[in-house]
């Protein structure tokens, strides 16, 4: 019997959603725009960034408790010190 | 439908390793951000020297190798031994192409001159670029020896769990990059 | 006891005791030296009793493992210890050794035993801790490498258990960087660089490694928890040890001269060292929680959840207290240095030498699996005094640190010298003082608990 293989089509939009914001963060920094404002804004991309890998790719949406939220704690609490950091 | 289970894929001793590697580059992170406080010039001006379009294309390698590893857990849970390893071996590839601009880069930084005790920027650009190169190799080498196991039937739908455990270091490994890029080279 | 050439532990571990002894006498002797200056001088000055007493750890502690890698291995691998004459043979050699050089730090002046012992050869005299004649140096490799040897074939002929390859890398790794001890370089930098391979990759590195490795055998024992449990928590503990304690190495190169980056890997990195110790308390007491059975030995149960939680408090918070480069600079060298010294030694290595002595010594005395309970009690009884008195030098120190580095390093102008602080913290040094005689009292009666209860029943696993 055939295994049902699982849909594909939800990994490959975060993969390319990933690359979208990506290309974003890069035009950014290409463009030279500067500012606490800026820089936050990008650090919150990639946060958001990182917590796509982590649900999706690292398939923690599917973990419970704390293994579940144990890098998103992790991408919060960096992202608190990064905004304590640029804002001081 | 899936199901919701307990534990994170793969075997449990590799998220102790993810989570104790996300504390040393976290602390890292921090400590980059928290000198830069008192050496914003000094950042900033640094900042330029480095290749961001090189970081842009090694930031879309490491995104598409994790992909391709996600497309080879997916195939080889349903058996499809041959596509799980072709999968893999493009996995690698993009690692590949990580390694060869980053080396470029060190190179690039090597001939100017440019070491860990140049200035403050440079000591935490090259520790942390290299402790994570580091780890890019040492996933390399993960994969390639799954690769090779999957290209002897050793998985399949019923024995994966050292390839979701192997794939999940390898997402750790981009993670860590994807706050690297941002924070390092644009903001 | 399952195989009779465990039996060549038992000497192992007596004089492992008998050193011990020796080392806290030292230890007392320079307690008092620190209030009244010219104790015993000058048929015992002050560097010869400090050389003698830190010694007489290392060597006992390298004899406690030896030990109980001698008892452990051929249990662990289900065979007989490859050879047991050879053990004993190595032991007299070691032993032998260890003694004469004591009395050649005692007897002759230090420059004299550099010329008699040929020092200029292959100079490697003269550093902390690495006082000991060439000679004996080379002597300890020969000791080293026998061991390893008699070990390893014993391993490889026989079952080859987590618990043996992590011991087995762990006293390798032991050997491999105490031959950076004969690595003498001119450049004073380099020299302070190469000899901390020697001593922080022993004991935040390697003998982390032993350390684990007697936890997880004495667990498993006293437990009955199944093995692959325990195998599980020794990886992981051993992987976050050398995580952070291969380049943790680095908060040993903040002042010696290296560049500046060392400021921020030593730092970053040996914060996290306390993480595998906590990792080990959590094991320990997890462990015998889940215990399946009431191990007659409940000293040994004692001395082992002690040591987890005494290595944790020593090396893992009074260590991180002053990792951090920006703290350092202000306490380096100081009495915050001794405390944390004490403690992380005593709570790591010492208690965990006690531990497997205390589980394995009954058996190898005859026993089915423990003394008595009277002798139990006494032992109890040693732990207690020698773990709580411990604790007391430790505050004691860190009292008198914290008042040293601020009085002379944190005042500005107002800033005292050393001599003169030294004289202020004097109340601390005869607390100490105090604390150790209650330690050695400790000492005293631990020794007693292997001479009491011996016609007693041992005691029983309550039905």
């Amino acid at each position: 019997m055939k295994i049902k293989k699982q849909s594909t089509i939800v990994e490959t939009a975060v993969f390319l959603l990933l690359i979208v914001l990506t290309l974003v963060t890069y035009q950014v920094g290409k463009m030279g725009l500067s500012g606490v404002n800026i820089s936050l804004g990008v650090f919150a991309i990639a946060l958001f960034k990182g917590a796509l890998i982590s649900e999706h790719f690292m398939q923690l949406k599917h973990a419970s408790g704390l293994w579940r939220w144990m890098i998103l704690i992790w991408l919060i609490l960096l992202g608190i010190v990064i905004y304590l950091a640029f804002t001081a | 439908m899936t199901k919701v289970t307990r534990h994170p894929p793969g075997e449990i001793i590799i998220w102790l390793f993810i989570m104790a590697e996300l504390l040393v580059f976290g602390l890292f992170f921090a400590a980059y951000a928290i000198t830069r406080i008192d050496n914003i010039e000094l950042f900033e001006l640094y900042q330029q020297n480095l290749d961001t379009t090189a970081a842009l294309y090694n930031t879309i390698a490491l995104l598409s190798s994790s992909y391709f590893v996600i497309r080879s857990v997916i195939a080889i849970k349903a058996d499809e031994q041959k596509n799980a390893y072709r999968w893999m071996l493009l996995a690698i590839v993009m690692g590949l192409v990580f390694i060869v601009i980053k080396t470029d880069e060190f190179a690039h930084h090597i001939d100017n001159g440019i070491t860990l005790s140049t200035n403050t920027f440079y000591m935490f650009y090259l520790s942390l670029a290299f402790f994570h190169y580091l780890h890019v190799i040492l996933g390399l080498v993960i994969l390639g020896v799954l690769a090779r196991n999957i290209n002897k039937g050793m998985y399949s739908s019923k024995e994966n769990s050292s390839v979701e455990t192997g794939a999940s270091y390898w997402h750790m490994v981009d993670l860590v990059w994807l706050i690297l890029f941002p924070l390092v080279y644009v903001m | 006891m399952k195989h009779t050439s465990q039996m060549v532990a038992k000497p192992y571990f007596i004089a492992a005791i008998a050193l011990f002894v020796g080392q806290i006498l030292f230890g007392v002797i320079m307690g008092m030296q620190y209030v009244v200056g010219d104790f015993l001088f000058p048929e015992i000055p002050f560097n010869v009793a400090r050389m003698v007493h830190t010694n007489l750890l290392i060597v006992w502690l390298l004899f406690g493992f030896m030990g109980a890698a001698y008892y452990m291995v051929p249990d662990e691998a289900e065979t007989e210890l490859h050879s047991p004459l050879l053990a004993k043979v190595m032991f007299w050699i070691f032993l032998a050794a260890g003694v004469v050089t004591i009395l050649g730090y005692l007897l002759v002046p230090y420059a004299t035993l550099a010329e008699i012992t040929m020092n200029d050869l292959l100079p490697t005299m003269g550093r902390e801790f690495l006082e000991q004649p060439t000679i004996i140096k080379i002597g300890i490799v020969i000791v080293a490498l026998a061991f390893l040897y008699n070990i390893g074939m014993t391993i490889l002929k026989g079952r080859k258990t987590v618990i043996n390859l992590v011991l087995l890398i762990g006293l390798v790794g032991l050997a491999v960087f105490f031959l950076f001890a004969f690595y003498n370089p001119s450049n004073i930098v380099l020299d302070k660089l190469f000899w901390w391979f020697v001593v922080h990759l022993w004991v935040e590195g390697v003998w982390e490694l032993i350390l684990g490795s007697l936890l997880a055998y004495v667990l498993i024992k006293t437990t009955g928890v199944d093995r692959e449990v325990i195998e599980k928590w020794l990886y992981v503990i051993i992987a976050m040890a050398l995580i952070t304690g291969l380049i943790g190495t680095g908060h040993h190169f903040f002042w010696i001269g290296t560049p500046g980056y060392w400021q921020w890997w030593g730092s970053i990195f040996s914060a996290m060292e306390p993480i595998p110790f906590f990792m080990m308390t959590i094991f320990a007491f997890n462990m015998v929680n889940k215990r399946r059975r009431q191990h007659p030995n409940k000293a040994a149960v004692l001395w082992a959840l002690g040591c987890s939680v005494m290595a944790f408090l020593g090396a893992g918070v009074w260590g991180f207290m002053h990792t951090l480069s920006f703290v350092n600079y202000y306490t380096h060298g100081s009495q915050i240095t001794a405390a944390h010294g004490h403690m992380a030694f005593y709570g790591a290595y010492v208690m965990i030498v006690l531990a497997i002595i205390s589980y394995a010594m009954p058996m190898l005395n005859g026993r089915k699996a423990a003394n008595s309970m009277k002798a139990q009690v006494v032992e109890m009884w040693s732990f207690w005094l020698m773990t709580i008195s411990m604790v007391f030098i430790t505050l004691f120190l860190t009292a008198a640190g914290i008042l040293q580095v601020y009085l002379q390093r944190m005042n500005g102008d107002a800033s005292l010298p050393f001599m003169v602080v030294q004289d202020k913290i004097e109340i601390f040094y005869w607390m100490r003082e105090g604390a150790g005689i209650i330690f050695l009292i400790g000492l005293v009666v631990y020794i007693a608990s292997f001479f009491v209860g011996r016609d007693q029943p041992e005691a029983e696993m309550p039905k």
